[in-house]
């Protein structure tokens, strides 16, 4: 017997007015939402002013590994995103190389103590384990809360992800990621901002979190590619010892018909790992086609963009991640450069080789 | 397409009404494909109710206008993950059912089978089948290579199979 899925479909009956109403209901509560930030900045601020007890923690890989058994949690309702690719490149908590140590780390509110206990940093992310400690922690209204993070010289950051586990009698802890879509900078500052904490009808900011870039190695490349008026390439590559930031940009004149398409996208979101001609998998990728700027010269337009990739790849049908660094060092990587086009179709613009040494630290 | 696409952008710009017109427009295949993963009527409505929420609240961060029904969906399935944990309702036994047709019955079977099968091969059947998105399509939505897209499809397929009573399948 064939699975009908038409007949299915045909026969699921579609309650449209409920349907149309839960819409409106959604468009209400994102209004709502948006009202709440405007009162959680003010509220943010001025509990930024108040001095907080700064305990520099210095982390220890058995001091930060949290009980959730997995980051980010695929299966259960725990958050609201997977991301595969920030559980590979923060899942291992042995690695001290992702660890910072976190200055002005906790805040009381009522009965309960907030501490972030660690922040690991791979190029293009970030994330960071916050404790619950205290009485009356209610583990579904923790997973309700709505975190707000902001970096400085971040104006926005993106698919903030988080899960929470349950640590002992009264302690939750929280593990929350996220990419940062802007070139790296020696120092930076995370806020937090937890509205409905609790349950709670209470905004919570915590103390400003200040941290270094992480680590990674710059290296420039002058590889492009031109199709039909359109110029890409790669440009650079700042590799870190778990992920890496893929710099490349597209130029183009203003007088070219997808003139207004390009200037809003390209991506790079497929590397194909190979060696010898032959295929090893796909490297994770993290966020793509991330647009970080542009700049224009007489009639050209040149747009900068950047993705960030995990160092590990996955063979095809195949959900364990393998290392770059375990390669030989002949494998390279194989980066597609897609532009939009008219169709639901990506124009593919070229690809560009790299070795695979050249993505590692 | 670019009656459509103008919409798109002036959802982008803040238009609020564009937005909703364009979902409404889609209010079927997103509560159908809610249906499908949760197989609980009241929860289909609040995942519709979360994907509108979010789909508000991030619209203008689509960057390309011909990825917006990937962009919705793949905000429906995020949301929708937070109902896999619980346990699926049974549905209701097909004599109870208002209309006890063969068909029906045979619709149910399918139904019943898809409750039953993990909730990452679930979703990928659902989006392959009946959302008819491809397996680079779904790996986009999905975030995962396009390898494990296939393999999942394919360990989903076994599923029915053998554990949903599918004797054979193209």
């Amino acid at each position: 017997m064939k699975p009908d899925w038409q007949k299915m479909s045909d026969q699921l009956d579609v309650p449209t007015n409920l349907v149309h109403q839960a819409l409106r209901r959604g468009q209400a509560r994102a209004n709502l939402r948006r009202r709440h930030r405007h009162i959680g900045v003010l509220i943010a601020t001025a509990l930024m002013l108040v001095a907080v007890v700064i305990n520099p923690l210095t982390l220890q890989a058995g001091g930060v590994a949290p009980a959730i058994r997995q980051l980010l949690d695929q299966e259960g309702k725990k958050t609201h995103h997977f991301d595969p690719t920030m559980n590979q490149v923060f899942g291992d908590m042995a690695d001290l190389s992702v660890y910072q140590p976190v200055q002005g780390n906790h805040v009381v509110v009522g009965a309960v103590t907030l501490s972030v206990r660690g922040v690991m940093a791979a190029p293009g992310m970030r994330a960071l384990v916050i404790d619950y400690q205290g009485g009356h922690l209610d583990p579904t209204a923790l997973r309700k809360q709505t975190i707000t993070v902001t970096m400085t010289g971040h104006d926005r950051i993106l698919d903030v992800s988080q899960n929470y586990g349950q640590i002992a009698l009264g302690h939750y802890r929280q593990f929350l990621a996220f990419y940062t879509p802007a070139p790296e900078t020696p120092s930076e500052t995370i806020s937090i901002r937890i509205d409905r904490f609790n349950g709670q009808a209470k905004n919570v900011t915590l103390p400003a979190l200040h941290i270094a870039a992480p680590t990674a190695t710059h290296r420039t490349f002058a590889l492009t590619a031109t199709k039909a008026d359109v110029t890409g390439g790669v440009d650079a590559v700042d590799a870190g010892a778990q992920a890496f930031v893929l710099h490349y940009h597209t130029s183009f004149t203003s007088t070219n018909s997808h003139a207004k398409a390009l200037r809003q996208a390209a991506w790079i979101s497929e590397a194909t790992v190979q060696r010898h001609g032959k295929t090893l998998g796909q490297l994770l990728l993290g966020t793509g086609g991330m647009r970080i700027g542009d700049t224009s010269r007489g009639a050209t337009r040149t747009v900068n963009f950047q993705s960030v990739f995990a160092t590990q790849y996955q063979k095809d049908g195949n959900d364990k991640a393998l290392a770059l660094r375990d390669l030989p060092a002949d494998a390279t990587v194989l980066f597609r450069l897609e532009l939009p086009s008219g169709s639901t179709q990506r124009d593919i613009l070229g690809t560009f080789e790299l070795p695979v040494s050249t993505l590692l630290p | 397409m670019a009656e459509e696409t103008g919409l798109i952008l002036a959802a982008k710009a803040g238009d609020q009404e564009a937005l909703m017109q364009l979902l409404d427009a889609r209010q079927e295949k997103l509560y159908k494909t809610a249906f499908l993963c949760v197989h609980d009527p009241q929860d289909a409505l609040d995942i519709v109710q979360d994907t509108s929420l979010q789909a508000f609240l991030s619209i203008h961060r689509l960057r390309q206008p011909q990825y917006f029904d990937t962009w919705l969906i793949r905000i429906l399935i995020n949301v929708s993950r937070h109902y896999y944990r619980r346990p699926l309702p049974p549905l209701p036994a097909p004599e109870q059912m208002l209309d006890a047709h063969r068909q029906v019955d045979l619709h149910e079977d399918l139904m019943q089978a898809l409750a039953k099968v993990p909730a990452k091969y679930r979703v990928v059947l659902i989006l392959f089948y009946f959302n008819e998105l491809e397996a680079n399509e779904i790996a986009a939505v999905l975030r995962v290579p396009t390898g494990t897209v296939k393999s999942r499809l394919n360990r989903g397929r076994k599923w029915l199979r053998e554990k949903g009573g599918m004797q054979h399948e193209a």
